[in-house]
């Protein structure tokens, strides 16, 4: 049996791309999240150099920094994650759904977390200075564990919608959370989490003015150490490469020049980083002055922002792979809504119904809102009549029939032959600058060329993008 | 069993009573801060007034509210996570519909959030003491921001289950959902907040947590309980009417009706709590236990009988089957493990903590 269609209304972001909107929240979150639970653990590993007499002046930089830790992990981190969650029911309701289907417990587990998080970094926050060192230490352990818990949750269920592996036939959700992608995603995500921190410490440290230059530049030195992860990030990096599916491979070398240089900029901006570290601050045991830390932090927050915009980009067409496509179709569904339509049985209305010059391309405008307003503008970012614009009528007609094949990361349309032809009258006109008369089209015989592309192009999506058990992580 | 959650088909009874104990999580400290929010706000109109209280009781209140209001704020946010989690698999169709209707209105609570959290340090912060204008405008601006979360919680509620207006908001594109049934609603959360937070407030002056003067401490648990035997009942009646009960059919009335008995309960127990410590409220723990365990009863009550007309509105039969594709098991185990690995962990950091400032030493 066919999944019944839940309808949702769709909102217009004006002329940004959806991607653009949750992955611009994304990265801020990210980064920040990152930056809290890197913090958790420098400031155990300052606690632990302060108590074993190694570096006494590690305490003040934990007592001065550890303020804004907590301030960044508690509000921007926990406030700016409800907001992904609701961006991402604002982006997509049918992905955050199944995704909150599959994986509640999950997240409830990541929620206890969240507490221990919240009570242990509230408490050194507030008790620090009262407590004893061994005290100290355990809350601070306490917390980094607590902290990178949440990311440990998140990991698996973000990885999952790359390479749900073996859950999909099996339904077991272990299987789709410890995927393909867990592990070097959780050690890449640690290791830039590490990064962070350290740059975020270099940072304050130059804003003490209660230290001598001797201790900050061992201050700081200590500090690279922590951050000596970077090395591995490389070969984390080809290792999430090597265990993403094939196609998403594809995108990112090359096959999508937007995704390839997103990949470009956030190893560009991490090998800088991690040269620094490693050559500067460890081998050399040079200072780093505060600008140059808010620099390589600048940096920093430029591979986040590849990376982040390079994860939302591979998954597609799906936004969980082979269970739902980018446009909260699911395989299954295709078939049944090309005899059915796509719009049929939506119950939210146009919200500028008058503006337009027939019935046709007031469907067309509906097919718009539900096939491609996830990734598309009409005229914005990734607008439609740009894209098509250079296309003779008879192309868009077959393109659109087609679209799996017009471009792989694109999911096969799903809409009657009629609704197809709406879709293309729409983007012809709005790309004529909306006049007040136009013509319906399509006679039969259009119609049923438009069927034949549909057929011809079958109901699958992209050959590359099937599923495909060897380069599906190879969970098996 | 046949008494409301535990006659419903079994996934959606699970979810219910999640649902359920997790929100009474989240009801505890968004009281908390919905309360202290308007005590602050109107102390800081006063202040700006001139009229600054010379009752050194009233002074107590306010310092351990601004003393604590960051944190109850992470932990009201915290321990909405978990509803907002069992919410979308109960409801999912409606919560995300009304999330979507609403859109920017409804994303502007997270800024909305993070504005009153940090004026909350703000407010904190020795820099504005004695600067009685700049105070009472940032507590009125965090007071007016957590209104407006409250307000548009209770709106999207109340949209989520008017599924004839959907098509027709979302044609219009209107972001604001205009029901008379907000603002009385409203009323009912601040109401009942001030009754959770009498009692809440109480614990932490007796509790000596607050390093308030012991005579004083004392005098303000009593002017919390005189708000508490005044407002809890008060909550429990203004729910008839602001919770849609008293407009319900016949059918419903009588399915709540053992909800409401114990929400009815609830409230006298609470109330007398609350007088208890009226009469003692040098000791007052007794009556803070009494009230306590009464407020609890009475929530529990209101908020399973809201649950029961939420199932009613929208139609068990078009949910339960969601429920049960959806319900799994799966996890469980993990999730309870954790569950008490973090129970113990908070545990040892509110031992530790207590035992450093009694000079105790650490706890082995
Ligand atoms: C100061 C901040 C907040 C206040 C004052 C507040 C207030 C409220 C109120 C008044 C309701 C009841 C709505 C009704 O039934 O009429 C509610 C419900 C709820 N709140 Fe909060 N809230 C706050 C923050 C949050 C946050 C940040 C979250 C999520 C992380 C959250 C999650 C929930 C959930 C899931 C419900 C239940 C919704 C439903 O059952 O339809 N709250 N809140």
């Amino acid at each position: 049996m066919v999944e019944p269609s839940v309808f949702y209304p769709v909102n217009d972001f004006g002329p940004a791309m959806k991607g653009l909107v949750i992955g611009g929240l994304g990265i801020f979150h990210v980064f920040l999240a990152q930056f809290a639970i890197g913090g958790g653990m420098l400031m155990a590993y300052y606690q632990w150099l302060a108590m074993r007499g190694k570096l006494p002046e590690a305490r003040q930089v934990l007592d001065s920094y550890f303020r804004y830790l907590v301030l960044v992990s508690f509000v921007i981190g926990a406030l700016t994650g409800v907001g992904m969650w609701f961006t991402s029911i604002q982006i997509s309701p049918a992905t955050i759904g199944k995704m909150v289907d599959t994986f509640h417990w999950v997240w409830a587990t990541e929620w206890i977390f969240f507490w221990v998080e919240v009570v242990a970094g509230y408490a050194f926050y507030r008790y620090g200075k009262i407590l004893s060192d061994r005290a100290r230490l355990t809350l601070l352990l306490i917390y980094s564990v607590a902290g990178f818990g949440s990311l440990f949750w998140i990991n698996g269920i973000l990885s999952w919608q790359l390479t749900p592996g073996e859950w999909v036939e099996t339904g077991n959700i272990w299987a789709g959370f410890f995927n393909a992608t867990f592990w070097p995603s959780l050690f890449y995500r640690t290791a830039a989490a590490m990064v962070i921190a350290g740059l975020v410490a270099a940072v304050v440290v130059n804003t003490m003015s209660d230290v001598t230059r001797e201790q900050r530049t061992a201050l700081i030195n200590a500090t690279a150490r922590f951050m000596l992860g970077v090395v591995a990030m490389p070969v984390l990096g080809i290792w999430f490469l090597l265990a993403m599916p094939a196609d998403s491979r594809e995108w990112v070398l090359g096959g999508s020049i937007a995704m390839t240089l997103f990949l470009n900029a956030a190893v560009g901006a991490s090998v800088l980083i991690g040269g620094y570290a490693v050559v500067g601050l460890w081998r050399q045991k040079l200072y780093i002055n505060g600008a140059t830390a808010t620099l390589l932090l600048a940096l920093a927050f430029g591979a986040t922002a590849g990376g982040e915009f390079v994860r939302e980009g591979v998954r597609k067409p799906y936004t969980i792979r082979d269970v739902l496509f980018s446009n909260a179709v699911t395989p299954g569904q295709v078939a049944h809504l090309r005899e059915v339509g796509c719009t049929t049985d939506d119950p939210f209305p146009l919200r500028d119904a008058d503006r337009y010059a027939n019935d046709q391309l007031r469907t067309g405008a509906l097919v718009f809102r539900s096939q491609c307003a996830v990734c598309h503008t009409v005229s914005g970012v990734n607008g439609l009549t740009h894209l098509m614009g250079a296309w003779s009528v008879d192309q868009q007609r077959m393109n659109v029939a087609k679209l799996q094949l017009t471009k792989g990361f694109m999911p096969p349309f799903a809409g009657t032959p009629a609704e197809l032809e709406a879709l293309v009258q729409f983007v012809r006109w709005e790309a004529a600058d909306h006049p007040t008369a136009w013509a319906e089209s399509g006679d039969a015989a259009t119609f049923a060329e438009i069927k034949e592309w549909l057929d011809e192009a079958g109901t699958e999506p992209a050959p590359i993008a099937r599923r495909d058990r060897s380069s599906n992580g190879g969970a098996e | 069993m046949t008494v409301f959650p535990f006659e419903l088909p079994l996934p959606t009874m699970w979810y219910v009573v999640l649902l359920l104990v997790t929100m009474l999580l989240h009801v505890a400290f968004m009281a908390y801060v919905l309360a202290g929010s308007m005590m602050l706000g109107i102390a800081g109109f006063r202040g700006m007034l001139g009229r600054v209280p010379r009752d050194s009781a009233w002074q107590a209140v306010t310092r351990v509210l601004k003393d604590w209001m960051p944190f109850a704020l992470s932990a009201a946010i915290t321990a909405g996570i978990a509803p907002l989690l069992f919410v979308q698999i109960l409801y999912q169709q409606e919560f995300y519909t009304a999330n979507l209707l609403s859109f920017h209105r409804w994303m502007a609570i997270v800024p909305v959030l993070i504005v009153a959290f940090y004026l909350l340090y703000l407010l904190k912060a020795h820099r504005i003491e004695g600067r009685l204008a700049l105070q009472g405008a940032v507590a009125m601006v965090v007071m007016a921001c957590v209104l407006f979360v409250g307000w548009s919680w209770i709106e999207n509620h109340l949209l989520s289950l008017d599924r004839d207006a959907w098509p027709e908001q979302y044609r219009t594109g209107a972001m604001v959902y205009a029901s008379p049934a907000i603002a009385p609603r409203l009323g009912f959360w601040i109401v009942s907040g001030f009754a959770t937070a009498s009692a809440l407030l109480a614990w932490q002056l007796s509790l000596a947590a607050s390093g308030v003067a012991a005579e004083v401490a004392a005098r303000a648990i009593r002017m919390l309980a005189i708000v508490g035997v005044v407002a809890t009942p008060a909550a429990g009646l203004i729910a008839l009417p602001a919770l849609g009960f008293w407009s319900a059919d016949e059918g419903l009335r009588s399915g709540t009706a053992h909800l409401m008995v114990a929400a009815g309960a609830g409230a006298v127990v609470a109330a007398a709590g609350f007088a208890l410590v009226l009469r003692r409220s040098s000791a007052p723990r007794a009556g803070l236990v009494v009230a306590s365990a009464g407020l609890t009863l009475m929530w529990l009550g209101l908020l399973a009988a809201r649950e029961f007309l939420r199932l009613e509105s929208i139609g068990l039969e078009s949910l339960s089957a969601r429920h049960e594709r959806v319900g799994t098991l799966s996890g469980l185990i993990v999730f309870l493990v954790f569950a008490v690995i973090g129970l113990a962990s908070i545990a040892w950091i509110v031992r530790t903590v207590h035992r450093a400032q009694h000079g105790l030493g650490d706890p082995k």
